[in-house]
């Protein structure tokens, strides 16, 4: 799955983009996607339904951590 | 005719006896082993149950729909009539312990897949949940295990082999942060499928089971972790220093902005110390998946 990264504000315009075209239930499924921060940048999975001109990577940064 | 009908009729009893000589060996596991804190499979755990096993949207054009079962085992028949050529994902994975804290993902992109291009995901003849890359599900209510009491997990999954940091499921004391580790079991390049609990802490699944369908069951007290693999104890490990009182218990997968790395197909989670009664719970879940 692609992300693309961009502002929180450009994140969330493209999750509203995609929840409002895909017609969720509103009840089950509420939304595309949580904007997802990371290190102080911000992510959100990319639909490709949806095309933007926004940066894309392949791979969330992965967090150094705690298994 | 009526040797005929003779016939039919002991063909029925026939039926009936091997009926119910299966049924014996595959009671439903809750009717065993009652007061389970979780308990989450797409077969049915507990015969007084009544609701079902998940909930599914379908990619053609996002609607939902339950699905129950059908002689204890996932409708698999309406799931795929549901699903059609597309893909279905698990919105809801419903618990069947008396609890009802069932297991939900709100975000699409974030649901686990059960349906792919209309074909039912299946580890070893069994429906299976795919928690894998960015997939998870939350569960209604953080799980507090007392350690106290000695807490116990029974799951079926198969671990990925992946690069990084992956999870097959997770817990934390504070979510906001992902602090404090409760039960936890994840992968790094250097601990493959590390178990821990707080900082207590060992490797679980390495070698040639990675990537298979494994049942791992796995205690924690105060002092103690113990994991079995396919019915051997698997490893251990013990710090007298330890002195946590809870192991909490929120994520099938990873969790936001962690990646998940397990398919699963049950977790069923004990706040009862089921020392006694481990040998006797793994045979009622191989009995049904024959793993080993």
């Amino acid at each position: 799955m692609q992300y693309i990264k961009a502002t929180k504000k450009e994140c969330e315009d493209y999750n509203s983009t995609v929840t409002l075209g895909e017609k969720y239930d509103g009840i089950s499924t509420t939304q595309w996607a949580e904007v997802i921060e990371i290190e102080g940048l911000f992510y959100i999975p990319f639909n490709e339904k949806y095309p933007s001109e926004l940066t894309k990577v392949k791979e969330l940064p992965v967090i150094e951590a705690d298994v | 005719m009526g040797t005929v009908i003779k016939l039919i009729r002991d063909r029925t009893k026939l039926g009936l006896l091997s009926s119910f000589s299966e049924n014996t060996t595959l009671l439903p596991l809750l009717d065993l082993y009652p007061n389970a804190a979780a308990a989450y499979s797409l077969r049915k755990l507990r015969n007084a149950y009544s609701g079902s096993a998940i909930r599914v949207r379908r990619s053609s054009d996002n609607a939902v729909l339950d699905i129950g079962f059908v002689d204890n085992v996932l409708d698999t028949a309406s799931l795929l009539t549901f699903c059609g050529s597309g893909d279905g994902f698990v919105t809801i994975w419903y618990d069947q312990s008396l609890t009802g804290n069932n297991a939900t993902q709100s975000s699409a992109s974030s649901q686990p897949l059960i349906v792919e291009g209309g074909v039912i995901d299946m580890i070893n003849s069994k429906p299976n949940i795919r928690l894998i890359g960015s997939k998870y599900l939350i569960l209604d209510n953080t799980v507090l295990l007392s350690s106290a009491t000695n807490a116990w997990a029974f799951f079926v999954s198969k671990p990925s082999n992946v690069i990084g940091f992956r999870y097959i499921f997770s817990g934390y004391l504070n979510l906001s942060t992902n602090a404090d580790r409760g039960f936890t079991l994840g992968y790094d390049d250097t601990k493959p499928f590390n178990y821990t609990v707080r900082d207590l802490g060992f490797s679980s699944i390495t070698g040639s089971n990675i990537n298979n369908q494994s049942l791992q069951s796995f205690s924690a007290d105060r002092v103690n972790l113990n994991n079995y693999l396919n019915g051997n104890l698997n490893n251990s490990t013990s710090d007298k220093n330890s002195n946590f009182s809870e192991i909490n218990f929120n994520y099938l997968g990873g969790g936001p902005a962690r990646i998940s790395s397990g398919d699963i197909q049950e977790l069923t989670l004990f706040n009862i110390d089921q020392s006694s009664n481990r040998t006797a719970i793994e045979s009622n879940i191989n009995n049904f998946y024959a793993i080993y």
